[in-house]
């Protein structure tokens, strides 16, 4: 093999090589507003001399392109949009002539016109290879066409065919046979350039059904929001960012690209700028649990626990998407908006004098109260929570809610003296009130701690009954194992 | 005397000089009269003076408002800017005619004098009687139904409403028209010699020496006009395109396509005096569009941007379009036994071949234009039915087309001419082989760094890759060349053919990916947000309301990439019922970030507000295309390329010295005058 | 070896080379002898100037015919401004308009089946709009005891606040829809305002109108079609 023969095949693998990865790779996806462009520039402005829809600026023109905008993100295809403008404006308004009927022949005849002349050349290069020792006269047939051919217009060439005729009859026995070939070529040309102007005319004439003109839309927002996802899953966080990025570019307001988006810029540390992401989509629509989870953990991570409680509360009003469980566990997230809560009443209560008032006469609440409580048990000031919710108590004696927090308190102590204590108190909250859930489901799990599986069980299947079970304590009941237990 | 009466008496005296040349000049030729052709010369510079005249006037007109013009007083006006005031005189319908006819008589004048020592001979006669008759026709035009000079009557105080606002707000409205016209204009004059040529009967390549430098000065002068346009509109229209296949755009482009294959099929002739009729066609029609191009852009039929309104002078110019096809095709006919040539084509791979190649690829290029543009016009005398053809047949239709031309560029300038296996020396596959590894490299490298720079996609990697097949061949011809004989290496018609070639290139490839990779969306910006789009940050600071002579703007001032703050506006004028946006374009070597307001939406409440504008939101389109500098730019090296190849290269010199010159076009008695 | 001599030889005639213009006279002379003699082909000596002659012309003249054509047909065209298409809209079901008007009432068009319906859709900033209101109004008070037509606005390329204000200035009760609008505008083909559509109680689109409309306008049309 020579050095250039080398050379050659050298830089052709590297062209082929390059044009193959780069025509078959993917590259970045489209948007939906590249298509928009796209198909507004194949529309013409109904009012406009000779614009596109892209290029005027009219009102009209506006109009349409923002139209054609919604189309995209409703993701219709070319051939929808084309059938709404033209049902409304009429058929003028598509550039791109239509493959059927009498508008086919704009498709046809160039095609047509490039055979002839391609028939021509072909005519004239190779007559041009005859032997040069032939007289010029008997070489009559193919030397006309080789220099009368160039002279003609594309589309003379076409009519010039039949009136030629004449001139071929004159010839020789050996110019009919020419002539006969010759006919028959020309049949052979211009039904082949025939069939290949109505297949030209076909597809170019017509938007399909899903293809598109305007570009092959590799990606709806719904796709790359799905896409995304699945890099999530994958654990591709990074890809998945870009995906998510690509869907915003495209519709800046998607709540599910929003709140994800946010989600993992949170995981990546920056906490502003994920509660930016996940205000939006909550503003978005307020109803997606996925967004109002996110939001609290961030919120948690903020040290902001008010807002974490208020976003998980709404979360809790909302129906949880499948993975919520595992991740409110995962990352402890009621405990630590009960932690958090726990403290910030702390601080309120702080800010008391010595000498309180009564618990009516304050604004703390008594959620806030029992938080509090938990937050004083884990620091291991047993008595302080006690006192504490002593004085709820002084204001709201025999508040279920209390009893049953007071008792909790008492029961998960080691000390079996307490516990009996607190046991009598999960008594006293479940007397006051028997649908209050907490000193339900508190009862149960003493109870079944003790032994007692029949009032465990009993307890926790009249807490099953109640219309609103409070998650968190579905939670616990979960985690703890309560419900296998019991139901093995 | 008025302007008005002044410059209908310089039209007359135009008119009466354009008729007394063609009488003259054919006196002359009938023998009837010896020596009469002396005046020839004179009575073109008489036309010319006269069209001179006629447009001193009109700008004088124009300068100093004189409203009594009526065409000063529908189209200027006492706040135009000074720059625009000259320009005013093409951005309407007569004073376009009067540049047009200026132009012609200027070309008149040169053609005369360049052929002064052959006045006598018949060729030059009857080319300068058709120079005569075309000029004649246009000053008719302004005698009667584009009359620039009619007076008017106009009240005490009256101002006009100035030109077009699009017309009005970009520095290459200056330019680009008298460019184009000294483009379309020119190809009058190979025109009148291929008549002349039909007429005396001379139809070998004596008429083609004589006009291959206007003919190539024309298609050069076309080409930085078409480019001009294209950047004129990318810079005022503001919707980040350049090209939109309007009707007007393709009428420019007819006659660059014809005139492009002439060009090509000329060397042919010249050297192995082949494509005769051809070549004549090619002419002949590249004027015939010219003029039917002026048709288009001037009759109202097809709706265009670009058209200037509608007026009485369509039926006029469609009637001398008719005659000069008329009267072409019958000389064609008649002379039809004189147009046999003397040779055929003998190698299918050889130079002629691949021009013959080369001009069926562009004559398949014009017809699908031509057939795109009028189709709407068949269709309705025909069918009845109203439709459009637009840039969906156009791309798809001239895309395959552009790629095999490009393809052509590469391998044609390599190619030898005839068939070398009868001299001899190597294969012609062999030549090739030699000659092409080294754009093939380029071609690679180009496929390669394009891939690696992220270009997706087939068709503009195929744009790529054969641009650098081109781009290569013709590179390596230049260095070749200049390699061999230094700076001469840049001059005379091949050199700077293969230098035009460059350009071409390089418009293509910027073409493919502008075209490809085009982004754009709309963003609605409060004052302070900011916006990232494509790899672009765009903040949105604030806007103003600037009131100028001639237009009020309302700017949105817009950072991009931290970098300088562009402005732009949209912009109302006291006498355009619409409002014109002002785009403001950054242009980087690698990409062009073009911005445009479509609305300020709080605009109608704070309008009654006064004049001090509170900014608020602004919509600004954001189009980001990448490689647009490339296509002024190639546009210039194709004009530098034409230019260097009108110089004389002093000695043949060729690239390719294994191929030795063989030049038959050598001096002709005719064709002494023009080199 | 140069070209021009194989050339000439595969040429294989007598005749001097054309090419170099010295001999075009000399070549253009030889030719036009054989043209000018020859009426029918002189076989073996030349190649036939009659062919060519004809040749020529029969390239010319279809060339001529599909000119002439293309002349005929631009000759005859209308002015591009003077063409326009009616309305596809015409005859047909009325699109729908549904969304919500400015005061935050669901709007469907559907729901006024059995009504004369005019479809009107303005702009509040546009002087044929604000001189055709009144017209509306008369039209909408003539037939507000009846019941039998009714007026509903679109907005067109407008914000909802400028046209509450608009209607507070200028009267008129009828439902305007602005959210919606857009989508309605698209789908009756809207190219200007004010464009307005009368909808017959069958729900078809009966009329047009281009610009302002008048009340006797529009009660001409009901009572020409019904």
């Amino acid at each position: 093999m020579s050095a250039r023969a080398f050379s050659w095949l050298a830089a052709l693998l590297v062209a082929a090589a390059a044009f193959i990865y780069g025509a078959v790779d993917d590259g970045p996806p489209r948007t939906n507003a590249d298509r928009v462009r796209e198909l507004s520039e194949d529309f013409a402005c109904p009012v406009c001399a000779g614009q596109s829809i892209a290029e005027s600026d009219v009102p009209v023109a506006r109009e349409i392109r923002r139209q054609i905008a919604v189309w995209v993100d409703e993701g219709r295809s070319d051939s929808f949009v084309r059938d709404q403008l033209v049902a409304a404006y009429d058929a003028d308004i598509d550039y791109n002539p239509s493959g059927s009927g009498i508008t086919s022949l704009v498709w046809i005849l160039p095609v047509l016109a490039g055979a002839a002349i391609t028939a021509v050349l072909v005519v004239t290069l190779r007559s041009g290879r005859v032997p040069s020792s032939r007289p010029i006269s008997s070489g009559a047939a193919p030397e006309a066409l080789s220099d009368a051919a160039p002279g003609m217009s594309s589309e003379a060439s076409l009519e010039r065919l039949g009136p030629d005729e004449p001139r071929h009859s004159q010839a020789t026995q050996p110019g009919r046979r020419r002539l006969r070939n010759a006919a028959a070529w020309i049949v052979v040309v211009l039904v082949t350039a025939g069939a290949a102007g109505l297949l030209v005319a076909r597809f170019s004439g017509s938007r399909g059904a899903d293809s598109s003109i305007s570009g092959e839309v590799r990606a709806t927002v719904r796709e790359l929001v799905f896409e995304a996802q699945r890099l999530l899953n994958e654990g591709d966080i990074s890809a998945a960012i870009a995906a998510y990025d690509e869907a915003l570019e495209q519709q800046p307001s998607h709540v599910e690209a929003l709140t994800y988006r946010g989600w993992l810029t949170s995981r990546q540390g920056d906490s502003a700028a994920a509660a930016e992401f996940l205000d939006d989509a909550i503003a978005g629509d307020p109803g997606y649990p996925d967004a109002r989870l996110f939001r609290a953990i961030v919120a948690l991570e903020q040290g902001d626990g008010s807002a974490a409680a208020a976003q998980l509360e709404a979360f809790d009003s909302l129906d949880p998407p499948p993975f919520a469980e595992d991740l409110l566990a995962r990352s402890q997230v009621r405990e630590r908006i009960a932690q958090a809560r726990g403290a910030a009443a702390l601080e309120a209560l702080e800010a008391l004098p010595d000498d309180p008032p009564p618990f009516a006469a304050t604004s703390l609440g008594v959620a806030d109260m029992l938080a509090a409580a938990e937050v004083l048990a884990a620091r291991g000031d047993l008595l302080a929570a006690l006192q504490l919710l002593d004085w709820v108590l002084q204001s709201i004696p025999g508040d279920a809610e209390v009893l049953a927090g007071w008792g909790w308190l008492l029961v998960r102590s080691s000390d079996p003296e307490l516990v009996e204590l607190g046991t009598g108190y999960l008594d006293a909250a479940v007397d006051a009130d028997p649908r209050n859930p907490a000193a339900l489901l508190y009862r149960s799990f003493t109870r079944w701690q003790k032994g007692d599986s029949e009032g465990a069980r009993a307890d926790l299947e009249a807490f099953d009954g109640l219309e609103s079970r409070p998650p968190e304590l579905v939670a616990l009941a979960e985690r703890q194992g309560l419900r296998a237990a019991l139901r093995g | 005397m008025s302007n008005a009466a002044l410059g209908s008496a310089a039209v007359v005296a135009g008119l009466a000089a354009a008729l007394l040349g063609i009488v003259v000049t054919v006196l002359g030729l009938a023998g009837r009269c010896r020596d009469v052709h002396r005046y020839t010369r004179q009575l073109t510079v008489a036309m010319a003076v006269a069209a001179l005249a006629a447009v001193i006037v009109m700008e004088r007109a124009l300068i100093t408002r004189d409203f009594t013009v009526k065409f000063v007083a529908e189209n200027g006006s006492s706040s135009t800017p000074p720059v625009f005031n000259v320009a005013t005189l093409w951005s309407a319908l007569e004073g376009s005619i009067l540049l047009w006819v200026l132009v012609l008589c200027g070309y008149a004048v040169v053609m005369a004098w360049k052929f002064r020592s052959q006045a006598a001979d018949p060729m030059v006669g009857w080319a300068m009687v058709v120079m005569f008759a075309v000029s004649a026709f246009f000053f008719v035009l302004m005698v009667g139904p584009a009359d620039p000079f009619i007076a008017v009557d106009v009240p005490p105080g009256y101002d006009g409403p100035g030109p077009n606002p699009l017309l009005q707000n970009h520095i290459l409205m200056a330019f680009h028209p008298p460019i184009l016209y000294l483009g379309y204009v020119g190809f009058t004059v190979p025109f009148a010699f291929a008549l002349a040529a039909l007429i005396t009967g001379r139809l070998g390549e004596g008429w083609l020496a004589a006009t291959r430098r206007w003919s190539v000065a024309a298609w050069g002068f076309l080409t930085l006009g078409i480019v001009l346009g294209a950047w004129w509109s990318y810079e005022t229209l503001g919707w980040g395109g350049y090209w939109a296949w309007d009707p007007v755009e393709n009428a420019s482009l007819l006659p660059w396509l014809t005139g492009t294959a002439y060009l090509h099929s000329v060397m042919v002739q010249q050297r192995r005096g082949m494509l005769r009729v051809w070549n004549l066609s090619l002419v002949i029609a590249t004027f015939a569009l010219t003029i039917l191009g002026t048709f288009l852009t001037r009759s109202g039929v097809l709706a265009s941007v670009h058209a200037f309104t509608e007026s009485g002078i369509g039926p006029a110019i469609l009637g001398f379009f008719a005659v000069v096809v008329a009267v072409s095709l019958a000389l064609i006919a008649w002379r039809g036994e004189r147009l046999r040539s003397p040779s055929r084509i003998t190698a299918p791979v050889s130079r002629e071949a691949a021009f013959l190649a080369n001009n069926a690829l562009f004559a398949a290029f014009a017809f699908v234009v031509l057939l795109g543009t009028v189709f709407p016009l068949l269709v309705e005398a025909f069918d009845g039915r109203t439709i459009s053809v637009g840039n969906p047949y156009f791309e798809r239709m001239t895309r395959p087309i552009g790629f095999a031309l490009l393809f052509l560029m590469a391998v044609a300038p390599l190619l030898p001419w005839g068939s070398q296996r009868r001299d001899g020396s190597e294969h012609v596959a062999q030549t090739l082989s030699r000659r092409l590894i080294a754009p093939m490299w380029v071609a690679a490298a180009a496929l390669l760094s394009a891939v690696l720079a992220g270009a997706r996609g087939w068709a503009p990697l195929l744009a790529f890759g054969l641009g650098g097949f081109a781009g290569g061949a013709a590179l390596r011809q230049t260095l070749l060349a200049v390699r061999r004989h230094r700076w001469r290496g840049l001059v005379g018609r091949s050199n700077g053919g293969m230098i035009v070639h460059l350009g071409v290139v390089l418009v293509a490839v910027a073409f493919a990916a502008s075209q490809s990779y085009v982004r754009q969306a709309e963003f609605d910006l409060q004052v302070g947000e900011q916006a990232s789009f494509a790899g672009h940050e765009i903040v949105y600071l604030g806007s103003a309301v600037l009131p100028y002579d001639n237009r009020t703007e309302r700017v949105a001032f817009v950072r991009v990439d931290d970098a300088k703050t562009y402005a732009p506006a949209i912009a109302s004028y006291p006498f355009a019922s619409q409002t014109i946006g002002i785009p403001s374009v950054r242009s980087t070597w690698r990409d062009d970030v073009a911005l445009a307001v479509l609305q300020f939406p709080q605009q109608q409440a704070s309008a009654d507000s006064g004049d001090a504008f509170d900014g608020g939101r602004v919509i600004l389109r954001v189009t980001v295309q990448p490689l647009v500098v490339w296509l002024w730019l190639g546009g210039i090296v194709m004009a530098v390329g034409t230019a260097l190849s009108l110089l004389p290269s002093g000695r043949r010199m060729r690239a390719d010295s294994e191929a030795p010159p063989a030049s038959r076009s050598s001096a002709a008695p005719v064709a002494a005058g023009a080199a | 070896m140069e070209p021009e001599a194989g050339l000439s030889e595969s040429s294989g005639s007598a005749e001097p080379p054309a090419g170099s213009a010295n001999d075009v006279e000399t070549t253009g002379g030889a030719e036009s002898s054989g043209g000018s003699a020859g009426a029918e082909p002189s076989v073996g000596v030349s190649a036939g100037s009659p062919v060519w002659r004809r040749r020529a012309f029969w390239i010319a003249v279809p060339a001529a015919l599909l000119v002439g054509l293309l002349v005929v047909v631009l000759a005859t065209s209308d002015s591009a401004l003077q063409r326009r298409a009616t309305s596809p809209i015409l005859g047909g079901l009325a699109p729908p308009i549904v969304g919500q008007t400015i005061d935050g009432e669901p709007f469907d068009l559907d729901d006024w089946r059995g009504r004369w319906v005019v479809v009107n859709f303005f702009q509040s900033t546009c002087v044929p709009c604000i001189i055709e209101h009144p017209e509306l109004t008369a039209f909408d008070e003539r037939h507000a005891v009846s019941g039998s037509a009714r007026v509903v606005s679109v907005v067109f390329d407008d914000t909802a606040e400028n046209v509450r204000e608009f209607f507070a200035v200028h009267g008129g009760d009828w439902p305007v829809v602005s959210q919606g609008a857009g989508r309605a505008a698209v789908a009756y083909g809207v190219t200007g305002v004010p464009e307005s559509y009368l909808v017959a109680p069958s729900g078809v689109v009966v009329w047009k109108q281009l610009g302002g409309v008048t009340a006797d306008g529009i009660d001409d049309v009901i009572s020409r079609l019904s």
